[in-house]
């Protein structure tokens, strides 16, 4: 079972930080950094293989691409920038945390701008 | 007319399970907002699309966003060029390049269903008011389309990998080569890919070169 090592790495990792903080601040961050690394990549390799089944279900369905490319790519810009930010947040800096949260919805709302057009295309036609 | 109905029944249907399977994906923060806004405007875009066929006879869907976000990526380019120094122009050029080489690959195969070896795209550099334009496409394609039922088309791409890996050799020697080769494809779908290519990216029809990989 997978959860029992996120756990894992999760608890010794916190002990270490813990521990370590006391001593000195710095090594304490960049060891929770580094775990959130590591937990990441953990669950990388089972995301991809669900996304990937994703996809064949949508080419055999025969949908536009388009829906869920556009999808899977705003909720990997969500997560990402949520990753940043929490470490920036950890580390005590709130004001870069939230930068890094603003750049990800700016790109959010680049994803959308396309589909806003061809809506706003597609409604201005329909009217007569 | 009833292929149709079904095929977009199928679309909603499963555009809505895909999206409240993603929702417990997302990290619950306020991104959370945003992602409903966009997934409301596709929910609506995917209603509406039967009449969209209507109404602009033919074009879809997939056409209109790649269109919209093709023309943002250039304006992107402007804007970066107008910032940073010129140092670092080939760093963007070959950003946007590598962009507009994916999507058109992406066009290429999923759209129009041929399979693409190679593609090289030239764009405009000097002229600061049309940069970014495109001035010339060539391609390089596979021989057969991908249509097959698909096991045989499992036991072609074996085969495909073969040729490419030939072909990395003798790179050099293929450009030679190009003029004969896009001889050899005078049949219509050189044309349908120059007509689409032409319409969509807004680039002279002479200037696009296809030529075919022969599988043998």
């Amino acid at each position: 079972m997978e959860i029992y090592q996120i756990v894992a790495v999760g608890v010794v990792a916190t002990v270490l930080a813990v521990t370590v903080k006391n001593q000195n601040q710095e090594i304490g961050m960049f060891v929770s950094i580094v775990t959130g690394f590591v937990i990441f990549i953990f669950i990388v390799a089972k995301l991809q293989s669900v996304i990937e089944i994703l996809h064949q279900m949508a080419n055999k369905i025969n949908i536009d691409d388009i829906y869920l490319s556009t999808i899977l790519k705003i909720v990997g810009i969500a997560y990402i920038a949520e990753f940043g930010a929490q470490i920036c947040k950890d580390a005590g800096e709130g004001v870069i945390a939230s930068k890094i949260e603003f750049g990800g919805k700016v790109l959010i709302m680049v994803m959308a701008v396309p589909i806003l057009v061809s809506l706003m295309d597609l409604i201005i036609n329909m009217v007569p | 007319m009833m292929e149709g109905l079904r095929e977009w029944i199928v679309t909603i249907l499963s555009i809505i399970i895909f999206i409240t399977f993603v929702e417990f994906l997302l990290p619950n923060n306020n991104h959370k907002r945003y992602i409903n806004v966009i997934i409301g405007l596709m929910i609506m875009l995917v209603i509406l699309r039967p009449l969209m066929g209507l109404l602009s006879g033919g074009t879809t869907l997939g056409d209109n966003i790649l269109q919209a976000s093709n023309q943002m990526e250039v304006m992107t380019m402007q804007n970066r060029m107008d910032t940073i120094d010129l140092a670092n122009n080939e760093t963007v050029t070959r950003l946007y390049k590598d962009n507009l080489k994916e999507q058109m690959k992406h066009r290429l195969e999923k759209q129009l269903g041929y399979r693409v070896h190679d593609l090289e795209i030239e764009i405009e550099e000097v002229d600061k008011k049309n940069f970014g334009m495109i001035k010339g496409i060539t391609i390089v394609l596979l021989e057969e389309k991908q249509q097959e039922s698909p096991p045989e088309k499992n036991a072609k791409r074996i085969k495909d990998v073969e040729v490419s890996v030939n072909v990395h050799v003798s790179l050099s020697e293929k450009n030679n080569n190009n003029v004969q080769a896009s001889s050899i494809m005078i049949d219509s779908e050189g044309k349908v890919i120059k007509d689409d290519f032409s319409s969509f990216y807004q680039v002279d029809k002479d200037k696009i070169n296809i030529s075919v990989l022969k599988n043998k």
